[in-house]
């Protein structure tokens, strides 16, 4: 697997993890 | 500003152009000038595809946005990382592999002088223009809250941006980014804890007040094309827009020509679409928590101050009797603020009865300072912008000595870099695509080397030019950022021809024209749709017609297309 797949397959995750943190942010504080 | 904070700034900016010009020796050839002959590694190439980016305005427009708005416009970046991860398998290999200076100049190999030259004239008229406002944004705010006059600020941030640009081109841009990034990510940090310790409530009960506010609300699902921002706006006008901006635009695509390979610019894009989100929302994240400290502590009715005296000054009992009652209005929303900091754990009715209260009062309270902001806009003639002064005030008046200093240089920072960045590469399009193609095809590398520094300074002067008249411009200026946002995706959509075999030259250019008129069609005839969807009308209508002119056209061809 090249360098730039594994960076690509890291920054994929990261975003669901970016995303999921903030709805997690809004589920808890917005009410 | 204190002596001290003010040493912080010159401390910086001395070291930053000291050091770019320590960077400049031995610079002998146009391709170390505005290439950095192609030898920077992948994560200075993403701090400075981050740092062009990042302008002034994000620090202290942005900041403010988040104390009004709150975290919604963080949506805006959703398409960012989808954008970086189509270009690094698509644009940037064919760009790095064709050993070009410019975006502008593949497209000729592809198209011909002719749509080469008008891509490269709509960056140049539009970014030209934009960086000069660049550069007035934060002078404006500067000028308003030191009582300056305009040409000092604009001294500020341009002439040490200039110095360094010309003298030690690319290679001084990318490592003063590298630094500066530092600077702007060290003091929005400093300035969360700085916050997170004077705030009176615990940070939970901090997120309570401000979710309570509407502060925290990130995600909006509906499908309205007159909201700006949505996760539909983000996710697909979004990501047109960075696939057009970070694909096209010579400001971003020659951050990444100067990397070593390939492989090291896309993985410099994926630095940027790695880190991007998060720290927007740490920037945001800044002013909601600005507007939980103002819950606390007694803010100013107004934060521009010129502003705020010359509506009192056209009304001044009626302005009085105003601020008396916002007063009030504060002092009722701020014990809500601590009945929600005590009630939040409670079960039953009380901690929603808080909340409820408090978002009344906040509306209450908001009204009042809308109606402040109509009476100064009535007395200058002109919008206010005074969200763009909430976070300086705070900054002055609340941070530390030696931290205000931090930030202030942070902000200067961000104007540098991304006015660096542009100046740069309006020299590079410049030289590159008018002077060496149609002035003077052939001469020493000293000779291109010379004229690009010229051209650099020249785009410096007129940037500051621009910017020092850009207050009295108004309305202009909005509609020079507009501008950029017209034909954006319409370049998009020539450089996606170009990647499809069965394309024309023709067909490139006229349907560049034709997806032109589209989005002045869809802006004139639909004004409240978001600008992110001209993006995606300007690329369907683009790549559509120039396919149907490019099969059809094919007989015309050889007239249209001058020899390469």
């Amino acid at each position: 697997m090249t360098r730039f797949r594994k960076i690509l397959i890291k920054v994929l995750a990261a975003e669901l993890l970016v995303w999921a943190a903030l709805a997690m942010l809004q589920y808890r504080y917005n009410g | 500003m204190h002596w001290i904070n003010w040493a912080v700034v010159v401390v910086y900016l001395t070291y930053v152009v000291s050091d770019s010009i320590r960077r400049a020796r031995g610079l002998k050839t146009i391709e170390g000038y505005f290439l950095a002959n192609r030898s920077l590694p992948w994560w200075a190439v993403g701090l400075t595809v981050m740092a062009t980016q990042l302008s002034a305005i994000t620090m202290i427009g942005t900041t403010g946005q988040g104390a009004v708005d709150g975290m919604k416009f963080v949506q805006f970046y959703f398409g960012l990382p989808v954008a970086m991860v189509i270009l690094g398998v698509t644009i940037v290999p064919f760009l790095h592999g064709a050993k070009v200076y410019t975006a502008y100049e593949f497209l000729e190999r592809r198209f011909g002088a002719r749509t080469r030259s008008l891509t490269a004239l709509l960056f140049l008229c539009s970014r030209g223009l934009s960086c000069g406002t660049i550069i007035a944004a934060p002078a404006v705010v500067f000028s308003a809250i030191f009582g300056w006059p305009m040409i000092y600020s604009v001294a500020l941030i341009g002439v040490p941006t200039v110095l360094y640009v010309v003298i030690g081109g690319v290679q001084a841009v990318t490592w003063a980014d590298v630094k500066q990034m530092f600077v702007i990510v060290t003091a929005l940090i400093a300035v969360v804890i700085v916050l997170l310790v004077k705030i009176p409530v615990s940070p939970d009960a901090a997120l309570t007040i401000a979710g309570a506010a509407g502060r925290l609300q990130v995600f909006d699902f509906s499908f309205d094309l007159t909201k700006t921002y949505t996760f539909w706006s983000g996710i697909i006008g979004g990501t047109f827009l960075m696939l057009s901006y970070f694909g096209t635009d010579q400001s971003q695509v020659q951050r990444y020509l100067t990397a070593r390979s390939v492989d090291e610019a896309r993985s410099s894009h994926l630095m940027s679409a790695f880190w991007k989100i998060p720290l927007q929302a740490l920037i945001l994240l800044v002013g909601i928590l600005v507007f939980v400290y103002y819950l606390f502590t007694a803010p100013p009715l107004m934060w521009n101050p010129t502003h705020a005296r010359a509506a009192q000054a056209a009304d001044p009992s009626g302005y009085v009797q105003l601020e008396r009652e916002a007063n009030a209005a504060w002092v009722l929303r701020s014990q809500l603020a601590g009945e929600i900091a005590v009630t939040r754990h409670s079960p039953g009715a009380s901690a929603g009865e808080a909340r409820k209260q408090f978002r009344t009062a906040d509306s209450a309270y908001g009204a009042l300072r809308t109606d402040a902001l109509k009476r100064a806009e009535k007395a200058i003639g002109s919008s206010t912008r005074d969200v763009n002064y909430i976070i300086p005030q705070f900054v002055l008046n609340e941070l530390p000595i030696g931290l205000a200093g931090l930030f202030i240089a942070a902000v200067i920072a961000a104007a540098m870099s991304a006015v660096a960045g542009e100046l740069s590469s309006l020299s590079t399009s410049t030289v590159i695509d008018f002077y060496r193609r149609w002035v003077k095809p052939e001469a020493t590398d000293a000779h291109y080397l010379a004229v690009s520094r010229g051209a650099t300074a020249a785009w410096g002067l007129v940037a500051c030019v621009v910017a020092i008249y850009a207050a009295s411009l108004g309305s202009l200026i909005e509609v020079v950022n507009k501008f950029g946002s017209f034909f954006y995706g319409s370049i998009l959509g020539v450089f996606i021809l170009a990647m499809i075999p069965r394309s024309r030259a023709s067909g490139a250019f006229f349907g560049m024209i034709i997806s032109l008129v589209a989005v002045g069609y869809v802006s004139w005839t639909f004004p409240t749709v978001s600008f992110l969807w001209y993006n995606v009308v300007a690329v369907v209508t683009a790549v559509g017609s120039g396919l149907v002119i490019s099969e059809f056209g094919r007989g015309f061809e050889s007239s249209y297309t001058p020899p390469t």
